[in-house]
């Protein structure tokens, strides 16, 4: 491994964190709104955060799969130009022995792409459901759902309050 | 030259005609690309909220695809020591046209094909829709790691069946008492953080 790979490699990692945190966050906000989830979803309307989530999921992928044609780095130099279809196609086709990334690597940072996409979701869905008073009045009637069921309700902070307090864990 | 060798060249032979075709299996054949839509779908399923039974064997089935991808890939490495075949653009130079970087690990078995099928299979006992969906991609996946020439047809066959008979594996060992327990107990402490 030379300096050369590094570069690629650093610079493939930034690509990919923002592709696979677009794509998770995507694949929330769509799960979420089939699941009525409240507290994980962005937007109060269901049908607008599944549209909200297939955008992201499709710009995570475009972003990923195309940026590398508009960068005038050592990928591409002066060629981007000249660049067709089949660049565009190939440009992620790199081996991780030069500057891709590993399986390992992949999976780390997947995985702490979920972490992330999960915090921002529950964060952002709490700030709306606190600021929306229809959404507040709709969090103090129910007692009904336990669990991860508490977020078609309540925003995660609030269901995580009550399922600590109520230590509830074994039935739904 | 055997028949795996003739079907191989065949498939990889029907790149260079047209350039569409050939854009469309080199993104598929990419490492970032199909094992990505498999975590999202193992993903999403934990998410996959619609009534309480339900949930529980989805989240049960994340535990499933983890473990049957780790058990996989431990395979996979185990095979690859004791099996070390060349890839074909290394083997048949004169008739594979390579259109993917070169790997330089053992071509038997194909370990991306085997984990996405190992995916798939477990995905299709809780979700028929999405596990079938993700074995569509994982077929079109094998088949373009064949035309790009980064494997034999037999190298991803061995891959596919590996990858299902491992799902299947794993499931009924986690259907005993012992690992269903273990399974549980992680639940009911993912569900204490409203998690699950």
């Amino acid at each position: 491994m030379n300096y050369f790979n590094n570069d690629i490699r650093e610079l493939f990692i930034n690509h990919y964190v923002i592709y696979v945190y677009l794509s998770c966050l995507g694949t929330l906000q769509v799960v979420s709104a089939i699941s009525n989830l409240r507290g994980i979803m962005l937007l109060s309307n269901r049908k607008i955060n599944v549209v909200l989530g297939c955008f992201f999921i499709v710009a995570g992928f475009i972003f990923f799969f195309v940026s590398p044609l508009f960068l005038s780095s050592q990928w591409v130099g002066s060629e981007v130009q000249k660049a067709t279809l089949q660049n565009f196609a190939s440009l992620r086709n790199v081996n991780d022995i030069d500057g891709g990334l590993h399986g390992t690597a992949q999976f780390l940072l997947f995985f702490l792409c979920c972490i992330l996409s999960f915090l921002t979701s529950i964060t952002l869905s709490a700030i709306l459901m606190i600021t929306d008073k229809n959404l507040s009045k709709f969090e103090k009637n129910d007692k009904k759902y336990k669990g991860i069921f508490r977020m078609k309700r309540k925003n995660y902070f609030s269901s995580l309050r009550i399922n600590i307090k109520n230590r509830n864990f074994d039935e739904h | 030259m055997n028949i795996d060798e003739k079907i191989t060249i065949f498939i990889n032979n029907l790149n260079g005609r047209n350039i569409f075709l050939d854009s469309f299996f080199q993104i598929f054949a990419s490492d970032y690309l199909i094992p990505v839509i498999c975590a999202l779908s193992i993903f999403s399923l934990w998410f996959l909220a619609l009534d309480s039974k339900r949930l529980l064997n989805n989240q049960k089935v994340v535990f499933y695809s983890i473990s049957s991808i780790l058990t996989t890939n431990i395979l996979v490495w185990i095979i690859n020591i004791l099996i070390s075949r060349n890839r074909p653009f290394i083997s048949n130079p004169e008739e594979i046209n390579l259109m993917f970087y070169a790997p330089t690990d053992p071509s038997f078995p194909a370990n991306p094909v085997a984990i996405a099928f190992a995916v798939a299979a477990s995905i299709i006992l809780a979700n028929k829709y999405l596990g079938y969906s993700v074995l569509l991609i994982s077929i079109i996946f094998a088949f373009s790691r064949i035309y790009v020439g980064v494997f034999y047809f037999v190298d991803v066959l061995v891959a596919a069946v590996l990858g299902l008979i491992v799902a299947l594996l794993v499931r009924k060992i986690f259907r005993t008492k012992i690992m269903n327990n273990l399974v549980m107990k992680q639940i009911k402490i993912l569900r204490l953080f409203s998690l699950a």
